[in-house]
């Protein structure tokens, strides 16, 4: 502060008041100058890629991805295929990002047709169980609709599909068939 | 006695002839320029974020520069200036691996924040000093599996300039 008024009244004393307006004038335009008569903006851009998600079945099923609840017979409470035990639950590899979380979603029940009689129908109720790796069917744990997994090292998981069948008295003979869809999304 | 009047009044007249020679009026002019300001609007920051993108691509990702996802600017200069933008057609982002992805940017603008529209030659500011920036874009509408996963980034500039400076 000291010094800005000795400049001021040395500048007075040679170049008298006007020139004081200068001195403080040119500083002032001197901090726009240049540095900000262009601007650069910086727009960050991302994007984070994934490996697309598969399933494959596999061993347990037909190869097809179909589950066959087998033969029941008529009139009894109900046709059961267990997912921990039995080697006719359909075993399905999920393949994807690894160390990505992953949910699984299905419908609670699915309306089984009659192959002959469109009209008539049974209600099968899946039952899920899912694990890390395909050796590990016993241990599997239970995978409800709406489950989130995690896929791991290796970007795989393994799940087995089982369910039951409830047919009810006087139900019409016959091969039942319905299409029961998985959906996993990241 | 008179002598010393005369004399103090030569000395004024002289005094008065060499004001009048160095009274010269001097006009003093100091334009000043506000200088050109980038703000973000909105919540996305600076960052165009296309968020997570499963492979194999087939259609191309894009943002509307319009879109809650885009990136919005605001500019601030001299009211009613004119400015011209450097607006790269594209950007390159680095990821994991070797392949890069390109970014082709879909730029919109306008002094009023309620119209994007095209941007074509040079701009004028409001007259407020106003004008706002819409950014969005879009990746290749192909992107095989083989490509890297992982997290791709890259920096996209634009650039603004008082017409004439």
């Amino acid at each position: 502060m000291k010094f800005k008024m000795s400049a001021r009244s040395i500048a007075a004393r040679f170049f008298g008041p006007l020139s004081l307006s200068i001195l403080l004038l040119c500083p002032t335009a001197g901090l726009f100058a240049q540095s900000t008569l262009t601007k650069v903006a910086p727009i960050t851009v991302q994007a984070n890629l994934v490996q697309g998600l598969s399933i494959t079945p596999s061993a347990g099923s037909d190869g097809l991805g179909n589950l066959n609840l087998g033969s029941t017979t008529h009139n009894s409470a109900a046709a059961d295929v267990n997912p921990n035990s039995s080697p006719s639950a359909g075993l399905m590899t999920i393949n994807g990002e690894p160390a990505m979380n992953v949910t699984i979603n299905y419908t609670p029940a699915v309306q089984l047709i009659h192959n002959g009689q469109g009209g008539t129908t049974i209600s099968f109720v899946p039952n899920v169980v899912g694990a890390t790796a395909s050796t590990m069917q016993q241990s599997a744990s239970p995978l409800p609709s709406g489950s989130t997994l995690n896929l791991g090292t290796n970007g795989n998981f393994c799940f087995w599909l089982g369910g039951s069948v409830f047919i009810p008295p006087g139900q019409a003979p016959g091969t039942y068939t319905g299409v029961f869809d998985i959906t996993i999304g990241y | 006695m008179k002598n010393l009047f005369i004399v103090m009044a030569l000395a004024l007249g002289l005094a008065v002839t060499a004001s009048a020679q160095v009274g010269q009026n001097i006009t003093v002019t100091a334009n000043l320029t506000r200088g050109l300001t980038w703000t973000t609007v909105g919540n996305n920051g600076s960052t165009l974020n296309f968020g997570t993108i499963t492979l194999p691509v087939t259609t191309a990702p894009s943002i509307s520069p319009t879109s809650t996802s885009a990136v919005q600017l605001s500019l601030l200069g001299d009211n009613n200036a004119s400015v011209s933008f450097t607006i790269p057609t594209s950007a390159s982002l680095t990821g994991p691996g070797s392949s890069n992805l390109t970014f082709t940017a879909n730029v919109m603008g306008s002094s009023s924040q309620s119209s994007p529209g095209t941007i074509s030659g040079n701009q004028q500011l409001s007259s407020n000093g106003n004008y706002y920036i819409w950014v969005g874009g879009n990746l290749p509408n192909s992107i095989p599996t083989t490509q890297a996963t992982g997290q791709y980034s890259g920096t996209y500039e634009i650039t603004v300039q008082y017409v004439g400076s």
